[in-house]
């Protein structure tokens, strides 16, 4: 499995970004992101300069906006044509996000729970989802400092709640990337076996092949029966045990986040909401735990910028037939 | 020439709607420009924002405890006025001018959009826009639109 740092959260000039579009993608460049998306409020208008810039500096574009409406925020990928963002009343968000995924995109919650009317309007995601079948993924980790926030520990509430529920929604991070502030943020990696492309992102983001981090990157592989199972994938009904290979790597992004501000303290399974197993973190390890009853993933806590005990990096989970 | 003009009072209830205008270009207008302005921009007293500026606090804490970002009340603000525009033509969405600026101004050709926009295949025809009052804070909010129409190098006043 390759990894691939992307950031698919970010606005220029073109809505209220300070960012022109060059600038963006030279700063995603400095970060070392290898994949791009301009998701401007409710515009696609800096779309052909991004395509055209960032293919110059080797990162790969993806497009999409952001729905930015009364009722929530909402990140439209990938969207062949165009759902009408304007007259979706609290109710209709399902229609509308059929309508994207008939279109071919894919729709992500953005930071659901973060401060909102009138600071920020429309934050707060009050859109009412009747099936929670239909999002592609959530933000968990926004803007910066996200571990610290309780707008993440929201998010990371409903999430479990709805894998608890039986949905397999992606957890992602959001750098909501408005101009060049040095802060800390998070960082989405997508694991895909080919090279990177906009199929490949959009698949590892449908099918929760995604691992989230605040700075060293934490990823995980189930085998079972012979097989081995991506973050997303599905375990065949029947097994009794997994092998989980966990491995963290602190060698990413070496210049982009403070090792000495973000330290890997141990290792936590999750399994449907609890904690199965915790040990100390090293480089990689291999455990052996019971199949869950319906989905397992892996959290490394540590120190976060003077929090102690602060979850820093997690996988997205593997899910249970 | 003048293709449209409109005054508006919105208030703080209005909040949350859309306000639909059109107007329709006739074929010798190569661009339009759309000057778009609100006043004021801003609730600035503090004792009219602290109010609501709690009731995002409470309800971004939801019951928990303050220890968590510990955003202070008095620190936010002044609280702005979030007032944007957006535009179809025959039908296609050409984007939001989705800025916090109290005067606007945006040009379109069939060569060049301001940011936001994307340009129409054909400028003459009918336009159709909405006014997104995102937040209007301030107790009264006056709201001016003017879309003008140019032939060649030239405005011609209508």
């Amino acid at each position: 499995m390759r990894w691939y740092p992307v950031e698919l959260h970010t606005h220029t000039c073109h809505s209220d970004g300070t960012f022109t579009v060059e600038e963006l993608v030279q700063a995603a460049k400095m970060n070392g992101y290898r994949a791009l998306a301009l998701t401007d409020h409710n515009t696609a208008s800096g779309t052909p300069e991004l395509i055209e810039v960032a293919r110059e500096q080797g990162i790969l574009p993806v497009r999409g906006l952001e729905w930015t409406t009364y009722y929530g925020h909402m990140v439209v990928l990938e969207e062949n044509g165009y759902t009408d963002w304007r007259d979706v009343k609290p109710n209709e968000i399902d229609e509308a996000i059929q309508s994207i995924h008939k279109n071919g995109g894919i729709v992500g919650i953005a930071h659901p729970f973060s401060l909102s009317d009138p600071i920020n309007t429309g934050y707060h995601w009050a859109f009412q989802i009747k099936d929670w079948s239909l999002p592609d993924y959530i933000e968990v980790w926004s803007r910066n400092y996200a571990p610290h926030r309780l707008q993440s520990l929201r998010a990371f509430g409903l999430w479990d709640k709805l894998l608890s529920e039986g949905y397999r929604i992606t957890a992602m991070t959001g750098r909501d990337w408005h101009k060049d502030d040095c802060l800390p943020c998070c960082y989405t990696w997508v694991g895909t076996e080919e090279e990177l492309t906009v199929k490949a992102v959009m698949d590892a983001v449908r099918g929760g092949n995604i691992c989230l981090t605040a700075g060293p990157l934490l990823t995980m592989e189930a085998v079972t029966g012979g097989r081995t199972i991506p973050c997303g994938g599905i375990i065949p009904a029947g097994e009794k045990e997994l092998e989980l290979y966990l491995q963290i790597q602190s060698d990413v992004l070496p210049c982009v986040w403070e090792k000495k501000q973000v330290r890997a303290g141990e290792i936590r399974l999750i399994a449907d909401g609890n904690e199965v197993d915790r040990f100390p973190a090293g480089v990689s390890c291999i455990r052996r735990v019971r199949v869950p009853e319906k989905w397992l993933r892996a959290e490394l806590f540590g120190s976060y910028y003077g929090l102690e005990d602060c979850r820093i990096a997690l996988t997205n989970p593997v899910y249970v037939e | 020439m003048i293709l449209l003009r409109e005054r508006y009072r919105w208030k703080p209830e209005d909040s949350k709607t859309n306000v639909r205008f059109s107007f329709e270009c006739p074929e010798e207008v190569i661009s339009i420009r759309i000057l778009f302005s609100f006043e004021p921009d801003a609730l600035t007293e503090p004792e009219a924002c602290l109010p609501m500026i709690d009731r995002a606090v409470r309800r971004y804490y939801d019951g928990r405890g303050l220890e968590y970002d510990q955003i202070s009340p008095e620190s936010i603000g002044p609280l702005k006025n979030l007032i944007t525009i957006s535009l179809s033509k025959d039908g296609s969405y050409l984007g939001n001018a989705h800025c916090w600026q109290k005067n606007q101004v945006h040009e379109i050709t069939k060569m060049k959009a301001a940011p936001g926009f994307v340009c129409p295949p054909r400028v003459a025809g009918v336009w159709e826009g909405m006014i997104h009052l995102h937040a209007v804070c301030t107790l009264k909010c006056e709201g001016r639109l003017i879309i003008e129409g140019r032939v060649s190098d030239a405005l011609v006043s209508g």
